[in-house]
């Protein structure tokens, strides 16, 4: 049990940080600072229970629960970055959803949703958003694919051939 | 426990492996299609092996309270990787972000603002998210106007971003602002 409790404190710590950090001030790059957060408070605990542990048994020891630790929390790090990450952008489909259940029984037509989903509120903060992760950068009033967008892209690509399924966006 | 604890330290990777094995086979058996049920066959298969080994050890060698600690860490953390998987895999199928920036990398001289916005803006969006809320149930059509369906699945989880979204960044969803 020791371990379990041991990752849930390590965990509660990072979101409240990541918490604390985003009131203060938004980061530019919200992956990275993530990124750094969870993998700093990762590394601190288990130095800390490293030096701490002198025969108690509060905190893990041993290589088979650091790396039970380190199993918990890494996909749980990843799991809290992906939500984060897509609460900064507003879900165009959730939108529609709740855009006409706010209609109830008059319901919505198409040119009605379309006023709400405009270019400007949707692709716009999506290129701007790409342009602060290095994916995409802007030069001669167009935007051009970076080393690490062609990257990327080539990396996310996996998933469909492997799966057989298009990519539509 | 000892003897059996490398099992259950490993046995969330092992589980992601037949998580990740079993989805491959269910959506090339249905040629892409139905990828929600590929997904959920894909998290039962590694649960039950998950399952399986957790099984296994105990039967070797059960000490209480520390193999039930054992299995809810395995539990959490299983849950987790199948859950950044699932993302990975949806990502490719309904994110905004890499579709333009596919059309960016196809164009080797670059786009202009308005040339992302000729072959890629929201009135193409919105066709492919109506199709796909029809096809699923969540939305239905009647006379031209659009209400809600059977299905609200997306209507949950808009109610959760918008509680996530208050806690973490102050505000909710702001294309609903103007309304």
């Amino acid at each position: 049990m020791k371990v379990l409790i041991f990752c849930i404190i390590l965990t509660a710590a990072a979101v409240i940080s990541s918490l604390i950090l985003w009131k203060i001030h938004r980061p530019r790059n919200s992956v990275t600072a993530l990124l750094i957060i969870f993998a700093g408070i990762l590394c601190g605990g288990l130095t800390s229970a490293w030096i701490l542990n002198k025969g108690y048994g509060v905190f893990p020891a041993g290589f088979w629960e650091f790396l039970h630790a380190t199993f918990f929390y890494v996909p749980v790090m990843l799991g809290c970055i992906i939500t984060f990450v897509a609460l900064e952008d507003d879900s165009p489909t959730m939108t529609i959803v709740r855009f006409v259940e706010q209609a109830g029984e008059k319901g919505r037509s198409r040119g009605q949703i379309r006023q709400i989903i405009s270019d400007e509120a949707l692709i716009l903060p999506r290129l701007g958003a790409m342009m602060s992760t290095g994916w995409i950068e802007y030069s001669e009033n167009k935007y051009h694919a970076t080393a690490k967008g062609r990257f990327y892209n080539k990396l996310l690509a996996l998933a469909p051939k492997l799966l057989n399924i298009s990519r539509e966006g | 426990m000892r003897q059996g604890y490398p099992i259950l330290v490993l046995a969330p990777v092992l589980a992601m492996l037949a998580n990740v094995f079993t989805h491959v086979a269910a959506s090339r058996l249905n040629r892409g299609q139905n990828q929600i049920k590929c997904v959920l066959y894909g998290f039962l298969s590694g649960l039950a092996g998950l399952l399986f080994l957790a099984a296994v050890v105990s039967s070797a060698d059960n000490s209480g309270p520390d193999f039930l600690g054992f299995i809810l860490t395995d539990l959490i953390s299983y849950t987790a990787f199948a859950y950044g998987y699932f993302h990975f895999v949806n990502i490719n199928v309904a994110s905004l972000r890499i579709r333009i920036l596919q059309e960016i990398i196809y164009s080797p001289g670059g786009l202009s603002e308005e040339d992302v916005l000729s072959r890629y803006n929201s009135g193409h969006i919105l066709e492919n998210r109506i199709k796909r809320l029809l096809a699923s149930g969540q939305l239905i059509e009647k006379e031209g106007c659009y209400y809600l369906g059977e299905n609200r699945t997306f209507l949950r989880l808009f109610w959760l971003f918008e509680i996530l979204k208050h806690a973490v960044l102050g505000h909710g969803n702001r294309f609903l602002k103007p309304i």
